[in-house]
């Protein structure tokens, strides 16, 4: 290792030649190709590409929970090989994630347990998670008791509650409607930017992978290979209506959007 | 949409490993399954064979098998085996159209459900070898007690069925009946009885594996012919080979019974794609 | 008051019907030597209940019960667990479970009778066995269907394979398992009332055929109705147990 380097700047996660395929009656589908990127410390990433480019899948196998078929992943130089236990995934699916039977805050504990926090710290921690979300007043509640974006944000209080220094989230807000999608952006991204975490988001919606991230990757249809990634450059705070409207939001989304829909560009003409 | 459909969850190593060098470690599992059945063979073979368990009730495994053979090509145990069957049979159908029928009634008239409901409820949990004796009295120990018992074991997971299939009906058929202008008889032919098909052969289903047990629990109580019977006549004059013999028919006539069932389910309601269980 | 109002139409049920068995048996339609009436059933009954004379029988055979359903729910509920968690002791076990399961357990009472002897532990074998197979299958059936959402969430937030079974498979297939001990719980009485009434000299099974043999029949028609209440009433504890065990499943 280049042990001169600043720790702090070289990169949290890399993925290294990852290939993938599925086998379905007998003959083998390749999802995608010899994928490689790094992921800078602290960054915003959002993971970008049409359905059915394995772009869950690349998460799952970053996340340690999928070994992969070739290539590999390294996570502040290890290899992955399990999930580790700074990298948690936040699933699109949260009323399957969430236990049924534990109440909102017995779901947060859930994180902690098997770690050297006691009962009552457990409670104590887990209400600060739940006071982040905003849903301290719902702690006895049970998950099925709650409306879709609520649980969701208990399942992000939770993954918060394992301390990670990386977040995956699987197309976190698909499941929610538009405006409850805006306010769980938002919210995520002042988490971020207040606990120095590092995110992956995957997702198929331009615009929000736009408006959350720094950089931008973008995968091909399948079977898919890094197609480019690119700098937002979008100044923050961003807020949900504002940033949407700048100049460069909407070139990058134009951009992106010609590429997704597999077609030359329409008047950006040299 | 969610285009990682295939979230697997694995725990532990093993299941990974599996996944990536192939299908080896399970045939070796499944191997060793099979071994494990035969291992357990030849351990009754040897220990009956070499004296280790002494006990005049011990015969050897294939012992038994020769058992199976002759009683078959004697006509003993098949004619024993036939019989219990044919009984069998009997009180299932029996049951069975009692059960439909009177289950179709209690679901489609509510006077008779708020009357009959609790008294239901009150008399099936009562287990069966309980009303063999009292029958006694009334039929003897022939034919006609087994029959009885067996279609009452029957009755109750047919007509418990029937009920819960017409309660689940979709809405929108009756009242598709009624734009229609069916009538009563017409709609509980075309709708009600075919969209409650499913579920009341689930329910028969249940009934079979139940009246199969009932009919040797009757035959063991009060015995005069049949497996049930043959079997405690066999324990008690010492004749444990054909004992085993009649025990291991037992496991080859359940299981037949099931698969020959579960055939005629998928034939019958083939169209049904909900999971009925 | 409103179970009270749904229930009121089922009581005249039960009172019609003890009333035409108290007139068939006056009017001698059934011979009244083999249906005692009610007005002398009903009396015998209390005054064994206030005698304490149920209490013996009773305890027998519901201790039997308990012991045998007991074991037969922990065994198959662990080797459900491993086995449908991994397949390797899946497929270890599949062979030899599938061989046996379709033996009517009945079937099995005097085999067993031969090898351990009359009584108490043959009937308690049987009674585990009848229990085990309708707790194992579910078992598997249910561990295989808890969400893997949910297990890969445990995982992803570090937990130890022992500790996701324990925290969200054994909860997950919870619901399933207790529709296994629910079909079981009746085998379980089946067979221990069989048991008595052929290889045990005690018990609510041994009373009903012993009675019936002596001729002692209004007295066997009393402890058949109790054995009809016991049945009710586990039912009933069944059915309360499940709310308070799997309280979600009711949303």
């Amino acid at each position: 290792m280049t042990g001169q380097l600043n720790p702090a700047e070289a990169p949290i996660i890399e993925v290294l030649n990852l290939s993938h395929a599925f086998t379905a009656r007998g003959h083998t589908v390749p999802v995608f190709q010899d994928i490689s990127m790094s992921i800078r410390r602290g960054e915003f990433l959002s993971v970008l590409g049409p359905s059915g480019c394995g772009k869950s899948t690349l998460l799952q196998i970053i996340a340690g929970l999928l070994p992969s078929m070739s290539g590999r992943v390294l996570f502040e130089g290890q290899q992955v090989t399990g999930p580790p236990p700074e990298m948690v995934y936040l699933f699109q699916q949260y009323n399957k994630s969430l236990l049924p039977w534990r109440s909102v805050l017995g779901n947060v504990s859930f994180a902690m347990e098997g770690k050297t926090w006691t009962r009552s710290q457990r409670a104590e921690r887990g209400m600060e998670y739940l006071r982040i979300v905003g849903l301290d007043d719902f702690a006895d509640h049970y998950p099925w008791q709650l409306s879709g974006g609520m649980q969701q944000r208990v399942a992000i209080a939770r993954a918060l509650a394992a301390e990670p220094k990386v977040l995956l989230m699987d197309e976190p807000f698909s499941a929610v409607d538009a405006l409850t999608r805006l306010e769980l952006q938002t919210l995520v991204l002042k988490i971020w930017a207040q606990s120095g975490l590092t995110v992956v988001l995957v997702t198929h919606d331009v615009d929000e992978a736009v408006f959350m991230a720094d950089r931008v990757a973008m995968l091909s249809r399948r079977p898919a290979v890094m197609d480019r990634i690119v700098e937002t450059g979008l100044p923050r705070p961003r807020d949900a209506v504002v940033t949407r409207e700048t100049p460069r939001f909407l070139e990058l989304r134009h951009q992106l959007l010609d590429t997704l829909l597999h077609r030359d560009p329409v008047g950006a003409d040299a | 949409m969610s285009e990682a459909a295939q979230h697997s969850a694995t725990l532990g190593p093993a299941a990974a490993a599996s996944a990536s060098r192939g299908m080896r470690p399970a045939m070796i599992s499944k191997v060793a399954g099979w071994l494990l059945v035969l291992a357990l063979l030849v351990a009754w073979e040897a220990s009956a064979r070499l004296g280790l368990v002494k006990s005049q009730s011990w015969p050897p495994f294939t012992g038994v098998l020769r058992a199976v053979w002759d009683g078959m090509l004697t006509g003993e145990l098949l004619g024993v085996l036939l019989s219990t069957m044919l009984r069998m049979l009997k009180g299932f159908l029996i049951g069975s159209a009692i059960g439909v029928v009177l289950g179709l009634l209690i679901a489609t008239v509510p006077l008779l459900r708020r009357f009959l409901s609790i008294v239901i409820e009150a008399v099936r949990p009562l287990p069966i070898p309980a009303i063999v004796p009292p029958l006694i009295l009334f039929l003897g120990i022939d034919d006609g007690l087994k029959v009885t018992v067996v279609a009452l074991a029957v009755t109750f997971p047919v007509l418990i069925n029937t009920i819960g299939g017409v309660d689940n009906i979709d809405g929108t058929l009756l009242q598709t009946a009624r734009t229609f202008r069916k009538t009563r008889l017409e709609t509980m032919t075309s709708i009600i009885l075919p969209s409650a098909l499913p579920t009341i052969l689930a329910g028969m289903r249940i009934s079979l594996g139940l009246a199969f047990v009932t009919t040797i629990v009757a035959e063991m109580i009060a015995g005069s012919a049949g497996v049930g019977y043959f079997i405690m006549v066999t324990q008690y004059g010492m004749r444990p080979d054909q004992m085993y013999a009649a025990v291991i028919c037992l496991a080859a006539l359940g299981y037949g019974l099931n698969w020959a069932f579960v055939s005629i389910e998928r034939r019958l309601v083939g169209w049904d794609q909900r999971q009925d269980d | 008051m409103r179970k009270l109002g749904r229930a009121w139409p089922s009581l005249v049920t039960c009172l019609v019907i003890v009333a035409i068995w108290q007139v068939a048996s006056d009017r001698e339609v059934v011979n009244p030597a083999l249906l005692p009436p009610p007005s002398r059933v009903f009396p015998l009954l209390w005054e064994m209940i206030a005698s304490g004379a149920v209490l013996a029988p009773l305890a027998h055979t519901l201790g039997y019960l308990a012991a045998g359903y007991a074991l037969g729910c922990a065994v198959g509920i662990s080797l459900g667990v491993l086995m449908g968690v991994n397949h390797h002791v899946f497929n270890i076990f599949e062979p030899l479970v599938e061989l046996i399961r379709p033996i009517p357990k009945p079937a099995l009472i005097p085999p067993l009778f031969l090898f351990l002897g009359i009584g108490t532990t043959t009937k308690l074998t049987v009674i585990a066995l009848a229990t085990f197979f309708p707790v194992l299958l579910n078992t598997i059936q249910g561990v295989r269907g808890v969400e893997p959402v949910a297990v890969n969430t445990a995982r992803t937030l570090g937990h130890s394979t022992i500790a996701t079974i324990v925290k969200v498979v054994l909860p997950g297939a919870l619901p399933l398992i207790l529709v296994g001990m629910r079909v079981a719980l009746g085998l379980a009485l089946i067979l221990v009332i069989l048991a008595e009434m052929l290889v045990d000299a005690k018990g609510l099974g041994y009373q009903i055929i012993d009675l019936q043999r002596s001729f002692g029949i209004t007295e066997m028609f009393a402890w058949i109705m109790i054995l009809a209440v016991i049945g009710v009433l586990l039912n009933a504890a069944f059915e309360w147990f499940e709310r308070l065990a799997v309280p979600w499943r009711a949303k």
